[in-house]
């Protein structure tokens, strides 16, 4: 391999991690100059580039040192911000009487998990916009009353997913998919209540994810075991998002019916332990029972001030069902 | 050599490589990966942190081909750090030595 093509590879696997242009070409520029360096000192040019190793193994190291470097301030913020949560919420159900919408303050917690832990990087803005649009998708449904179209707001994710790769013709698609999502809200909302053909819009995107092999289900290279797991995983999930959608539009049942989709972790987990006769982890499935039970709870008997005391099985369940280090 | 003794020393052994004299990523590796078996893919990312705390700063000098070099030399933090390191270092080897009493047994 040469200089050139290295630096290319290199940039590819940097532009995957950093979000930082400047930090990116530093890092390219100290790379070019080491391979100077070592041909100015007689070395074989493609004999250095292998000794340095894949691309992507020096980003990973680069980000494991920059990961280190930050730890002990933001293991500070990390651990402070259930308190911050709990505040926030008490303060919402105390003063505005919003116990819901206000638990949504407990999403803060695994956001400044993203946020302060790990390295600065492209995956980070996807894994936030998860809760980010997890707390417009609760808050704009509390205030106007409907989960639909509102439920669109979650093909934010994909979109930005395909917006934040590189190549131009996924940035096209990410922007295509975001003003999908814009245009449909809109539309549900303001026009046409029953917009049900402007699902239409969201049809490209699925071809296109397809087709750019974002939506694939290659099994090539897994154990026997791996693939019938994916295989069922993929199953389950698409049996579920249909049901979904058809519960939802015959029944107007857009929550807490989205509970279901906690069933492909609890699933998945349940599956690979018995395919690889693992021993079943209770503790492991608290959150998904916690937050099934606090939703149900809260929704069906109006008791979202005090359904949130389920959570605390999790550590409980985690004290009482913890093994031993030896 | 131990990886995990390698990782506890190597900020020691950059700082004061680089304390005797500024360097390069390249001539550290040279003066390293013989003696420590260590690659570029654990000193530049070092190098880079250290430079990030405040340890390490840069300066350019000419090169025969391609871009100019970049010399790493430490900063005044990072003599401190350096000096504090490595007064950790001696007394943590001394007692370690004592426990030891200069042999391994077989």
């Amino acid at each position: 391999m040469n200089k050139e093509t290295f630096l290319s590879n290199l940039e590819i696997q940097l532009q995957e991690k950093l979000t930082d242009p400047n930090e990116i070409q530093d890092i390219l520029n100290d790379y070019a100059m080491m391979i100077d360096e070592a041909i100015e000192n007689g070395e074989d040019e493609s004999d250095f580039i292998a000794s340095l190793g894949s691309p992507q193994a020096m980003v990973d190291a680069i980000m494991e040192e920059t990961d280190e470097s930050k730890t002990h301030v933001t293991h500070k913020l990390v651990a402070i911000s259930p308190f911050i949560a709990l505040i926030g919420f008490f303060a919402s159900g105390f003063i505005f009487d919003a116990w819901h919408p206000g638990w949504v303050w407990f999403l803060f917690i695994p956001m400044s998990g993203i946020v302060f832990s790990g390295p600065q990087s492209l995956e980070k803005l996807v894994g936030l916009s998860v809760f980010l649009v997890l707390i417009g998708f609760f808050l704009g449904s509390f205030w106007l009353g409907t989960y639909d179209p509102l439920w669109a707001l979650f093909l934010i994710i994909p979109g930005l997913g395909f917006f934040l790769r590189a190549h131009p013709i996924y940035k096209v698609a990410g922007i295509y998919t975001l003003s999908a999502v814009v245009i449909y809200i809109a539309y549900g909302l303001i026009m046409d209540p029953a917009h049900y053909y402007g699902l239409l819009l969201f049809f490209p995107v699925v071809l296109f994810g397809l087709m750019s092999g974002v939506i694939t289900m290659n099994i090539d290279g897994l154990s026997r075991g791996e693939k019938h797991i994916k295989i069922f995983g993929t199953i389950l999930s698409a049996f579920l998002i249909i049901n979904y959608v058809l519960i939802g539009y015959q029944y107007a049942l857009w929550h807490p019916t989205w509970l279901i989709f906690l069933l492909i972790p609890i699933s998945i987990m349940l599956y690979a332990q018995i395919a690889f006769k693992e021993s079943i982890e209770f503790v492991a499935y608290t959150p998904f029972i916690a937050l099934t039970i606090f939703f149900l709870w809260g929704h069906f008997a109006n008791a979202y001030s005090y359904s949130w005391l389920i959570f605390l099985i999790i550590p409980i369940s985690g004290i009482l069902f913890e093994k031993g280090d030896a | 050599m131990n990886k995990q003794f390698k990782k506890g020393v190597l900020d020691l052994v950059l700082l004061h490589l680089i304390h005797e004299s500024p360097a390069t990523a390249y001539e550290l590796l040279k003066k390293l990966e013989t003696t420590l078996g260590v690659t570029q893919n654990t000193i530049y990312p070092l190098l880079r942190r250290l430079e990030n705390d405040g340890f390490l700063t840069h300066e350019r000098s000419a090169s025969q081909v391609g871009a100019p070099k970049k010399l790493f030399k430490l900063t005044a933090n990072g003599l401190e750090h350096y000096r504090m390191l490595c007064n950790d270092w001696m007394a943590f080897n001394t007692k370690i030595e004592e426990i030891l009493g200069g042999q391994c047994h077989e």
